[in-house]
């Protein structure tokens, strides 16, 4: 088996590190997968419940007024 | 939707990515921003219609591996703090305290937790996170269950089965041969 590059559009500077293979794997019994599961998603939604920092909105007001003026809605341009 | 508002909603998402890989929310807000700053200068590589939160997600990911990650570790080679916080096993079958869950998330490999956080809290499907990771989508299944694993051992967490006593094995007496 090989890594095949996955064919999606994206070009965040995809990472240089490209694997290949599974590795070994070894199943754990359900109800620790289910626990570990529930842990996870209430760490994760605990900080999505926050509200966004001032600093990343005033870093988002910044990047708005660099290119404010005509581009509100240039995506249909590309 | 244009494609400013778009990335502006991705924001929360993006923050709970940034947290669990950096274990730190000061951190995770820095690299948040500069993810930002990132996508921003090349937001006309977007291409408009395709997974705007995938894309961010991975230009997040190269910024963490790039840069943020070496910073996390000389953090915690100075003082020690993980590792000395190894976590308890839970006092109760099944209750894990979120801090202890979070310590040991920290202590996972980097790239057994983003698989985990991708695949298991952020709603990716394995082969959405092969993409953002660039791996193979057996790679990624290998590494969420070696995370699951090790927070179970981490966790010291054990099926309700492990919890009967040992009789339950020597129930059934071997048979006697007359």
């Amino acid at each position: 088996m090989s890594g095949d590059g996955e064919g999606t559009a994206l070009t965040g500077n995809e990472p240089a590190a490209i694997e290949s293979g599974p590795e070994s794997v070894e199943s754990i019994p359900e109800e620790i997968e289910s626990m570990i599961g529930d842990q996870l998603r209430a760490f994760y939604d605990g900080v999505l419940a926050e509200p966004i920092p001032n600093s990343i909105l005033e870093l988002l007001g910044k990047l708005g007024d660099i290119v404010s003026g005509d581009d509100g809605d240039d995506s249909s341009a590309r | 939707m244009n494609v400013r508002d778009e990335l502006v909603a991705q924001i929360p998402n993006l923050r709970a990515f940034a947290v669990s890989l950096c274990g730190s929310s000061e951190r995770a807000d820095d690299l948040v921003q500069e993810a930002l700053m990132k996508a921003w200068a090349n937001i006309d590589t977007f291409e408009a219609g395709t997974n705007m939160r995938a894309w961010l997600f991975t230009i997040l990911r190269n910024v963490f591996y790039s840069d943020f990650r070496k910073k996390r570790r000389e953090i915690e080679d100075a003082d020690g703090r993980l590792a000395a916080n190894l976590v308890a096993p839970p006092e109760q079958h099944g209750h894990v305290d979120m801090a202890d869950f979070s310590k040991a998330l920290a202590m996972l490999d980097d790239d057994q937790r983003e698989a985990l956080v991708l695949v298991g809290a952020s709603g990716f499907s394995y082969e959405e996170a092969a993409a953002i990771c660039g791996c193979a989508v057996g790679t990624v299944k290998s590494r969420v269950n070696r995370a699951r694993g090790r927070l179970a051992e981490m966790l010291a967490l054990r099926s309700v089965h492990e919890y009967e006593p040992e009789a339950a094995d020597k129930s059934t007496p071997p048979l006697r041969t007359p």
